[in-house]
């Protein structure tokens, strides 16, 4: 309901926009948008023992119309698919400094006070590790 | 005309966007249900505390052909985030909801803004230290 105030809030002020929910609800992977990870056993797991294999690498453009209170395409966007094909193919076991980031599309100032349909450009990215196994005093 | 240049600033790249990480931080922030490395579900872990932080970026004609630019430091996430977990190793933020939101306001203002919402919980996960 709040959303949708905003919405009309938004349009009564002349302007687009696009918003965009981000899940990962079928990952198979680890993926944290810090440095943190934990092994198996819940212990966080030791830099040393990061390997970096792969970056990831996801981008997509979220459309609405009328505001936000028309959404078209990706409001809801779960990137588990991509995160999974990612680390598999880079042979990673989780991803780590997860960075989402999101800029107006060009075509957003065009969109004749919201009338037409907006769009943003999402991405993530982060970077892909494989966790070599425990040393003796690489734990935390 | 404004409109022009504020898009003709998008099209180069000169705009970054609002971005969120946490990038620095040693607990996890995770997004997703996996919560350690090997698979299966994610482990019960108790809600410690709720957790929100936001990225943001705008920008606004000053009417004198200025623009004023506005962006939440780069930081600032992990700031939030440190706060909340306090140093304590065993504690992870679990990501509900994570939004990214733009916006371009008309009416010859032409102001945009881009912002990028967390919202979590802080729970005790890792096992501690013996």
């Amino acid at each position: 309901m709040k959303r949708a105030l905003l919405g009309l809030v938004l349009l009564a002020a002349g302007s687009g926009g696009s918003r965009s929910f981000i899940r990962a609800d079928g990952a198979d992977f680890p993926i944290s948008l810090s440095g943190g990870l934990r092994d198996a056993d819940g212990q966080l797991v030791a830099d040393a023992r990061k390997v970096i294999v792969g970056k990831l690498d996801i981008s997509y453009k979220a459309w609405s119309a009328v505001g936000w209170l028309i959404p078209i395409a990706n409001r809801e966007r779960d990137v588990s698919a991509e995160v999974n094909e990612q680390v598999r193919r880079a042979g990673g076991d989780g991803v780590i400094d997860v960075e989402v980031r999101a800029t107006n599309c060009l075509w957003s100032y065009f969109t004749i006070f919201g009338l037409l349909p907006d769009c943003s450009n999402v991405s993530v990215r982060g970077t892909i590790v494989k966790v070599e196994p425990p040393g003796r005093a690489d734990r935390i | 005309m404004k409109m022009l240049l504020v898009a003709a600033l998008a099209a180069c790249g000169c705009d970054p966007g609002a971005a969120v990480t946490f990038r620095g931080l040693r607990n996890p922030v995770l997004l997703g249900p996996r919560d350690r490395l090997g698979g299966g579900a994610r482990s019960p872990a108790a809600k410690v505390a709720s957790f929100t932080t936001v990225g943001v970026r705008m920008s606004a004609e000053m009417g004198d052909g200025q623009r004023a630019s506005l962006a939440s430091p780069r930081s600032g996430p992990r700031r939030d985030a440190l706060d909340a977990t306090r140093g304590d190793p065993a504690l992870d933020i679990r990501i509900r909801e994570l939004v990214a939101n733009t916006t371009v306001v008309g009416l010859g203002l032409a102001t945009d803004a881009e912002w990028i919402d967390v919202e979590g919980d802080v729970v005790r996960a890792g096992e501690q230290r013996p």
